[in-house]
């Protein structure tokens, strides 16, 4: 802060402007405004820029087809959900549209421990055998220290390009909800939760195993739909856990 | 202090709440409506924070997908809106740190002035963001100006100019958002704001 014969720091304008000076000095740029025309023109120019920041629209209009594209993706991911208890089918997306139904389901924490286990039977059944080819597996073999994402560092390797990037976006939701689901244990039961990491474990596993697999095949596109279809398991467990916790 | 506090749209909670309940339980519809209410206000946050109209639609769907995922997390503490807004703060942030050099590789060398080109920040760029849709204030020209003059300025000053005097958050928020030390946020507030009244005195 200079003295009142000297032109005002630009900073200290600044803080003059927020409002962040201390009582005595807001009183001695005050009085150097009033007298000084170079610094009243760059006080008043910054304060018409501030004012001008304040009265831009806080809304603007997206591209009319975001929508469109956002509902495919949140339907994609609405794919992957837990059996029913009892049958071992996928829920379809006709069930689906009894909500009411579906949420009574899931504020058991008994059907989600049961459910999770069938999902987790199912899954890595279906990855087993998608990966019993001999080429595939062999390849597999030759990484076991390979773990998945959301658990640990993934390994170098070299995965499709376009896999890549969303091998990103899974690992990043999924981190997420992980740190949601840990937030929210206290919430569960010492049951559920054991049987949500085993599920939790059992997924990573099969992530694994499809991921080494593509690493040694990657135009391979069916190990890039079971690969994603793994990721989304386990992302559609951990939302189900997290909003399971939340409703207890 | 001429910032203004986040705005609340329609901060009805219950609504918000049966809706956000709707949403859990798989119903895209009761989620396109939340959609519906708080994209325009994603889309200027992601858009200014940007300035680049292709990575603001990407960004903007990003949240949506993160928001559709964290549906559960949400606890009613915060209005809906400012939950959103939070989400959409993080993704920017994040994919800002994350994707530096892609975004290094769509600034043309021939859209930078002789002054930006002295700035360190690697993000820094004259491409002013698509201006179509805006809702037109009555001093048009002024404020197309100031967005552009906005979209021109280095990445760190544009971040701290548009979370702090456009969207209202106080520099300890931002602090905590960014990583970065309220010293150095302050430095780049002047700096963005000095940026601009050069732009805007031309």
């Amino acid at each position: 802060m200079k003295g009142e014969r000297e032109h005002i720091a630009f900073d200290t304008l600044n803080d003059y402007a927020d409002g962040v000076l201390d009582e005595r000095s807001m009183s001695i740029v005050s009085k150097h405004i009033e007298s000084c025309s170079v610094c009243a023109g760059q006080y008043s120019v910054l304060r018409s820029v501030l004012q001008s920041a304040a009265q831009l629209p806080r809304t603007l209009a997206p591209p009319d087809d975001i929508w469109a594209e956002l509902k495919e993706s949140l339907d994609r991911r609405k794919e992957a959900v837990l059996p029913v208890i009892g049958t071992g089918h996928i829920v379809s997306k006709a069930d689906q549209r009894s909500p009411g139904a579906t949420q009574k389901r899931w504020q058991s924490p008994a059907f989600l421990a049961v459910a999770a286990l069938i999902l987790v039977i199912v899954s890595s059944g279906i990855t087993a055998l998608m990966l019993r080819d001999n080429n595939a597996q062999r390849l597999a073999n030759q990484y076991p220290s390979v773990r998945a994402p959301g658990s640990a560092p993934v390994p170098p390797s070299v995965l499709p390009v376009g896999f890549t990037m969303a091998e990103g976006e899974y690992s990043r939701a999924i981190g997420e909800l992980l740190q949601a689901v840990d937030a929210q244990r206290s919430r569960l039961s010492p049951e559920t939760i054991r049987t949500v990491d085993r599920s939790l474990a059992v997924i990573d596993s099969a992530i694994a195993e499809a991921r080494n697999a593509l690493v040694a095949d990657p135009n391979n596109a069916t190990l890039v739909d079971l690969l994603s279809a793994s990721y989304q398991r386990k992302l559609d467990l951990l939302r189900r856990t997290s909003e399971l916790s939340s409703r207890i | 202090m001429t910032a203004v506090p986040p705005a609340n749209d329609f901060p009805d909670r219950d609504a918000d709440a049966q809706l956000v309940e709707r949403a859990r339980t798989g119903d895209v519809a009761a989620f396109e409506h939340v959609y519906r209410r708080e994209v325009g206000r994603v889309y200027a946050l992601c858009l200014r924070m940007t300035a680049d109209a292709a990575r603001a639609r990407e960004l903007t769907q990003s949240v949506f997908v993160r928001a559709w995922d964290r549906l559960g997390s949400f606890r009613g503490d915060s209005q809906l809106s400012s939950w959103l807004h939070r989400i959409a703060v993080n993704e920017v942030l994040t994919e800002a740190r994350t994707d530096r050099r892609r975004r290094a590789r769509v600034v043309l060398a021939e859209d930078r002035t002789a002054e930006d080109a002295g700035h360190d920040d690697a993000g820094a760029r004259e491409d002013a963001p698509e201006m179509s849709g805006i809702t037109l204030p009555e001093d048009i020209e002024t404020r197309m100006d100031l967005d552009r003059a906005i979209a021109a300025l280095p990445l760190g000053a544009r971040t701290v100019f548009v979370l702090h005097d456009i969207e209202g958050y106080r520099h300890e928020e931002i602090s905590r958002m960014t990583g970065s030390a309220e010293g150095t946020l302050r430095a780049q507030l002047h700096r963005a704001r000095k940026l601009l009244m050069e732009a805007l005195s031309r």
